[in-house]
């Protein structure tokens, strides 16, 4: 087999949190101890919900965030041991598409700018030359490269549009690996069907590999051959997509799919799930899903499980992997009402400010 | 004091529908002359169903919930007619509606934190609604029926002298449910109340909404961009595009049979989550923007599969269908099952 283009090795970051006087010397364990390898023509998806530690990840494989502990190696090499020529090609062998594509593009470039600042960094000289590059990315990406379009703002254009100039960055250097965090998210559903297929085109054409953060199950499923699921900075499940989705083993990968909607599948029964807790902050005793776990059993609640390969490329971290939790059921729903249902649920309020409260 | 509405009955003592809107229009004003933001919507809910109303950013979705308020801002010009149980919404005296709001019609917001003020308790918040529509009630009454409430949207009692930031994202959400429910409401209107959350908290607050809203008997108006939530909520959607309802029905025969090509390329948009893997059509080209008067075309027919001469010759009206459906499409009998 082919050695791994990515790899994450017993990755690990933390946030600390020193500045509160209440959490002084603690930490968010926003990825705790996740291994994974990625090898070339793969396509990835990381799910899970906000606080699973699955954009973080993004962000340590394209150099945005350093570890804390562990090791991420590019073609076998680790990052922080490149040298300059070889940092260099990292840095033009792995893109990223970011969630939101009216923050992600500077509003005082023109679209050809915001293309052809990569191209420019390493060298590519010539105004035909570099025009070449820039047009051949955006037709790939989806736009026409008319002389209007190149000399647009990024305010000119629509959400779709400016995600697919978004698009033409990222890819414009022919990179090997491209992450895309939730880049679709932000969009209007129309929209959206258009850019996953340009990204699934452009997979094709360039030989990509591809790393694809999202919450949404549906759109993993429609990208990615293999999915990861992450639940507060650990992977509990990975397994082919379409093994993942008919035969989800780990029960958070159960309440997740109970959860997502399903336009063509209406009689599918939603999750009614009581919220549980769990924190960021301490380091955990036993499984971190227990808390919310219909199944937990004190085993669950005193030892970690490891993340073991139960069948072939199929693994999962849980003491009762294989078991169905049935998150539609009214009783569950009952149980949690009863305790205080805070849950992780808080997005709204910022996920800083229900790590401080300790409480999701 | 009344306990909770059934089904509400006028004066004649016959069935009046909860809500009714009646060629709804809103226009706003602005310099460059009125732009259309909804034209000419007509829709029934009945006491104890519900309904959803899907569209893209830019539909109008929003403004007709606001019409439902009349909420609207002053530069904004309704015409049409909005019935509220039985009476005329754009008829009522300013006192009227004060009384009108919250006991008749209610509302769940996107944002939970902008529904309460930061600085009263929760449980607090939700009594004051309740002592401001029935002066008969005691303040001690008052917070037991608001302790009632929050349990019943899974707040444990003990939370009821909580501060609004004390709660996560899915119980703020929550607890503007059990304020929405506080006066006994005929209708609740829920625009876009779960975009905010997770996937997991978005499920059960759906499933919350529908079964407190259903129980309190009221009928329940869902705001969405996203037909996936609204499909697991309603059983009658609305779906609007470019200020237009541009079909209608039960939520089953939509789904299931589409007639509207707008309808068909919206459900064809979503990946499926656990059938076969099809590939994935966007729709080419983006709405029109508001005009200041009705168009003399179909809305759709630039982005359309189907669309032909006529289509840019003149507006469609609405094709109604034996089980109710309707559709606003020139070819809406023809392209069964297309």
């Amino acid at each position: 087999m082919d050695s791994p283009v990515v790899e994450l090795s017993n990755a690990v970051k933390l946030y600390p949190m020193g500045r509160l006087l209440r959490n002084r010397g603690s930490a968010v364990r926003a990825v705790d101890d996740v291994s994974l390898q990625v090898r070339a023509g793969d396509s990835m998806a990381l799910v899970g919900e906000s606080g699973s530690g699955k954009t973080t990840i993004g962000r340590i494989i394209v150099g945005l965030e350093q570890l804390t502990a562990g090791s991420v190696t590019f073609q076998g090499q680790p990052l922080d041991r490149l040298g300059r020529a070889d940092r260099r090609a990292w840095r033009r062998d792995v893109q990223m598409i970011f969630q939101d594509p009216y923050a992600s593009l500077d509003p005082r470039y023109r679209i050809f700018d915001v293309v052809a600042e990569g191209p420019r960094a390493s060298g590519i000289s010539g105004r035909g030359a570099l025009r070449d590059t820039v047009e051949a990315a955006l037709r790939l990406s989806g736009l026409d490269a008319t002389d209007d379009m190149l000399q647009r703002y990024p305010h000119e254009l629509s959400g779709g549009q400016r995600q697919r100039v978004a698009i033409a960055r990222a890819i414009v250097l022919r990179p090997r690996v491209l992450v895309a965090d939730e880049p679709v998210s932000m969009l209007d559903i129309s929209v959206r069907a258009g850019i996953l297929r340009s990204i699934e085109l452009l997979r094709n054409e360039l030989s990509l590999t591809l790393i694809f953060i999202t919450h949404d199950l549906a759109v993993a499923r429609y990208v990615s051959q293999t999915m990861k699921v992450m639940y507060l900075g650990r992977v509990v499940e990975s397994a082919p997509s379409d093994v993942i989705i008919t035969e989800p083993l780990h029960p958070y990968t159960q309440l997740l799919l109970a959860a997502c909607p399903d336009v063509h599948e209406r009689a599918k029964p939603v999750a009614n799930a009581p919220a549980g807790r769990g924190s960021l902050l301490a380091p955990s005793v036993g499984c971190r899903f227990a808390a919310r776990c219909p199944l937990a059993t004190d085993v669950c609640r005193s030892v970690e499980p490891d993340l073991v390969e139960v069948a072939p490329e199929r693994f999962v971290a849980c003491h009762r992997a294989g078991e169905l939790v049935d998150w539609a059921s009214p009783a569950l729903a009952a149980s949690g009402s009863g305790s205080d249902a805070a849950g992780r649920e808080g997005r709204t309020g910022g996920p800083i400010e229900s790590w401080t409260s300790g409480e999701w | 004091m009344r306990s909770g509405p059934a089904v509400r009955q006028d004066d004649a003592g016959t069935d009046v529908d909860a809500l009714r809107l009646d060629a709804v229009s809103v226009a706003y004003l602005t310099q460059h002359g009125p732009a259309i933001a909804v034209n000419s919507a007509s829709l029934v809910v009945r006491a104890g169903s519900s309904l959803g109303i899907v569209g893209e950013s830019g539909c109008g979705k929003t403004t007709l919930g606001l019409a439902l308020l009349r909420l609207l801002p002053e530069t904004a010009r309704v015409d049409g007619r909005v019935e509220l149980v039985g009476r005329d919404l754009y008829a009522l005296t300013e006192h009227e509606l004060h009384r009108v709001r919250w006991s008749q019609i209610s509302h769940v917001p996107q944002n939970a934190m902008a529904a309460f003020n930061p600085l009263i308790r929760i449980g607090k918040q939700i009594a004051s609604a309740i002592l401001l529509h029935d002066p008969e009630v005691t303040s001690r009454s008052a917070m037991a029926r608001a302790a009632g409430l929050l349990t019943s949207v899974g707040i444990s009692s003990d939370r009821i002298t909580a501060y609004p930031h004390e709660l996560s994202g899915g119980m703020k959400q929550r607890a503007a449910i059990a304020l929405a429910l506080a006066c006994h409401p005929a209708v609740v209107l829920a625009d876009e109340p779960t975009t905010a959350l997770d996937v997991v908290a978005q499920a059960t607050v759906l499933q919350l909404l529908r079964a407190r809203v259903m129980a309190a008997g009221a009928a329940l108006v869902l705001i969405s961009h996203d037909l996936g939530v609204v499909s697991e909520v309603c059983e009658q959607v609305a779906v609007m595009y470019a200020g237009r309802v541009v079909e209608r029905g039960a939520m089953s025969d939509v789904m299931d049979q589409p007639r509207h090509p707008y309808t068909r390329a919206l459900v064809g948009a979503y990946p499926s989550l656990t059938g076969p893997r099809q590939t994935l059509e966007g729709i080419p080209g983006s709405p029109p923007a508001p005009e200041s008067t009705s168009r003399n075309w179909c809305e759709f027919a630039p982005r359309c599969p189907l669309a032909q001469q006529i289509c840019w010759e003149r507006a469609p009206e609405d094709v109604g269908f034996d089980n109710g459906q309707m559709a606003r499409c020139h070819f809406a009998a023809e392209t069964v099952g297309g």
